[in-house]
């Protein structure tokens, strides 16, 4: 009996491990493999190249290449900024929708969400248009309070990719929060107002710790998101190429050697690279702040 | 000079879905009957080309697919490495030599050599590596100077015919706040061009060694011009993503003179509000005491049509390309700005085509005059010209330094070394031969 309802439930989940198999493992499984080889051409190098094994010399290559390495520092750095303000405002506007509740809540709930379900590509070229000096409305609107910025200089180009990432985030994560506000107890809540708390007391006191574990997972997700960042850096390059160079984010390093420098074989390595270095990320994210446990 | 750079985003997009499409697709159909070639391409009119070729043959048939351009290169790489690259794929000139050396292209010279009286010179040196035909030529590139002649007569200002006079142009329009010419951040092609003209050799082929030289008196004579126009501030730097922006800047006068081919006129009449009928050809210009010379076609006028080293039907494959680059019906359908993109043939006489592709909506007055400057360029195209197993690589790696000389933060000097440094280095590390 136990065991038949076992494979039973087993079964369910067939559609997701296939899936998982099929999209997740095999191609990982590729990528391993191929970052074993390295194409060596010969001569003029006008006959096609032959493929060698190579071991582990492209992981070497990679751990070595400042190019990449520099590409990954940059974006923790970065990462470090955009998502705790990213998940501070989050938490604010999640705190703020559970404070009113009801009706006004669910409006506020959909508009908040409606950058989330704008593809990440269209809202880059979205925000693109908005900022261009040229012909966007925010250069007009700047000089009407007397401001002259420019959101494609140089030291604008994290300030103007943070706004677009964190413009876009905020209603996903938001909604996580929100959803794991809805789960404390309103008991609690009801007991801290007779004690005389102050909203403001319970929101720090209560709600905070309690949404704890909703926190740590949008900050793993997000962490996760940004060293993939891909799209908005590529976008950003056409308008400011001198600081955005080809090699500005960890996944454009990839991108540039598999199709410009035809290099799969090397960019397969720094994608298990990357992977492991996002896995161990994660896995210190993650005990660094639940460490305490809950 | 790159409109197709703005449909990155686009393209990126695309990109995700054309690689799972390509993964999906098969090649050619190998059953019986009339032998299916597969052809990918992207020019505006190959759909209409490639039905009226399959109407006039019954022993191949061709299947067309429309592709993204700016993805091209990757989407033709990833379909080779899957092991079904299409029979025939549309290229433009840079690419020829990185798809020889990753052995993705059929040398068709034996079906392609014989005809190459039929093609202008320019056109079909493109298809050429160490003499062997990788492809056949869809269009030319004639290249000419493009400006605007209401504000060039208000200041007195005669059409720029040295790089000298577009230099001494540049200063008198700039105490006027207008700019000469607009220079992106994100494109070298004029670097690259203005080399071109002077007869550079970036990559070269020595024996059995290739010659890399970025440095060469040509180069830097080219260099030295880009550089004082950059120095003098005579140029706007307007990106081609923000491509409202640069065809307003032509519109109202901001920026009056382009270096052009005839392509990317169509893009200035679907823009322009204000300076329709004020604008003029004039020859491409020349550098100082020498005879005129235009660069060989980069980018969109350096078309042809290659056949993959994948394909099973060469000979029929080699045979349609010569036919939808030569056959009179589909040279007019490809040349056409209503049926098709526009484009310059690869013929060898492709004066008859020029009424078409010169808008005189555009040109107003000058029309008839702006007709000879675009015949008078079609002999002085460079043939001499190479490009490199790792052309993509280095171009990418120059689009860099380049925005870094738009900004001054180095000189175009500094970026010609870096490149014979990191190119040399680049071939070292595929283990090509190489000196320099």
């Amino acid at each position: 009996m136990v065991r038949a309802q076992r494979w039973k439930g087993a079964g369910f989940t067939a559609p997701f491990l296939l899936g998982f198999v099929f999209l997740y493992v095999v191609p990982i499984g590729y990528a391993v493999e191929r970052s074993l080889f390295t194409v060596r051409q010969s001569g003029l190098g006008l006959s096609g190249g032959t493929t060698r094994f190579a071991g582990l010399h492209n992981y070497q290559r990679g751990l070595s290449d400042s190019t990449f390495l520099g590409a990954v520092w940059r974006v923790f750095l970065f990462a470090c900024v955009q998502i705790p303000a990213m998940l501070v405002i989050s938490l604010l506007l999640a705190l703020l929708l559970d404070y009113l509740a009801g009706r006004v809540a669910n409006r506020f709930r959909v508009a908040l969400l409606v950058p989330y379900m704008i593809p990440g590509v269209v809202a880059a070229i979205v925000w693109v248009n908005l900022y261009s000096p040229n012909v966007g409305p925010l250069t007009a609107l700047g000089k009407v309070f007397g401001w002259s910025w420019n959101f494609f200089a140089p030291s604008m180009v994290w300030p103007s990719i943070g706004n677009l990432l964190t413009w876009h985030g905020i209603g996903y994560n938001m909604l996580i929060i929100y959803a794991a506000l809805q789960s404390v107890p309103r008991e609690l809540f009801d007991a801290a107002r007779v004690d005389g708390a102050s909203e403001l007391r319970i929101a720090l006191r209560i709600k905070v710790p309690y949404v704890r574990g909703a926190l740590v997972l949008t900050g793993m997700i997000s962490i996760i998101g940004m060293l993939q960042i891909f799209n908005e850096p590529m976008l950003f390059r056409h308008v400011t190429p001198q600081t955005v160079t080809d090699s500005f984010t960890p996944i454009m390093v990839i991108y540039n050697q598999a199709f410009n420098a035809g290099d799969y074989n090397y960019a397969a390595a720094l994608s298990v690279l990357l992977a492991v270095l996002l896995g161990a990320a994660s896995y210190v994210f993650y005990r660094l702040t639940t460490r305490e446990g809950t | 000079m790159n409109p197709t750079r703005r449909r990155l985003p686009v393209a990126v997009a695309a990109f995700a879905v054309g690689g799972l499409l390509t993964a999906c697709g098969t090649s050619g159909s190998k059953a019986s009957g009339p032998a299916t070639l597969t052809y990918w391409g992207w020019d505006q009119g190959q759909a209409a080309a490639v039905k009226s070729f399959n109407a006039s043959h019954k022993d191949v048939q061709i299947k067309y697919t429309k592709i993204t351009d700016a993805t091209a290169p990757q989407q033709l790489t990833n379909a080779f490495k899957a092991g079904n690259a299409p029979c025939l794929m549309q290229s433009t000139a840079e690419y020829v030599t990185t798809y020889v050396s990753q052995g993705m292209l059929a040398d068709i010279s034996k079906w392609i050599a014989p005809h190459k009286a039929q093609f202008n010179a320019g056109a079909y040196a493109g298809t050429l590596v160490q003499d062997k035909v990788y492809g056949v030529a869809t269009s030319s590139s004639p290249a000419f100077t493009i400006y605007r002649t209401d504000v060039f007569k208000k200041y007195g200002l005669k059409p720029p015919a040295t790089w000298d006079d577009v230099i001494a142009a540049g200063k008198t329009l700039k105490a006027h706040g207008i700019k000469i010419t607009n220079y992106a951040g994100e494109d070298p092609s004029t670097l690259e061009t203005l080399a071109m003209q002077a007869g550079a050799h970036w990559y070269g082929i020595d024996g059995d060694k290739w010659k890399v030289n970025f440095q060469d008196p040509a180069t830097l004579k080219a260099a030295a011009v880009i550089q004082q126009i950059i120095d003098d501030n005579l140029n706007s730097s307007l990106s081609f993503s923000d491509y409202a922006a640069v065809q307003r800047n032509y519109d109202t006068g901001g920026t009056v003179t382009r270096q052009i081919s005839t392509w990317q006129m169509a893009g200035m009449v679907k823009n322009f509000t204000k300076s329709l009928g004020q604008w003029a050809l004039a020859p491409w210009p020349t550098f100082n005491g020498e005879a005129p010379r235009t660069p060989a076609g980069t980018n969109k006028s350096g078309g042809l049509n290659v056949v993959t080293s994948q394909c099973k039907d060469r000979a029929q494959a080699a045979q349609a390309a010569l036919w939808l680059s030569t056959d009179p019906g589909a040279v007019k359908i490809m040349a056409d700005p209503a049926t098709g993109d526009g484009l310059m043939p690869a013929v060898a006489d492709a004066s008859p085509f020029i009424d078409n592709a010169l808008p005189k909506t555009l040109l107003g007055d000058s029309y008839d005059a702006s007709k000879k400057v675009v015949t008078d360029s079609f002999p002085l195209v460079a043939t001499d010209w190479t490009f490199g197993p790792d052309w993509t690589a280095m171009y990418t790696e120059m689009a860099t330094g380049w925005a870094k000389v738009m900004t001054k933060q180095q000189k175009v000097t500094d970026l010609l070394a870096h490149m014979q440094q990191w190119t040399v280095n680049d071939l070292k590390s595929r283990g090509i031969s190489v000196e320099g």
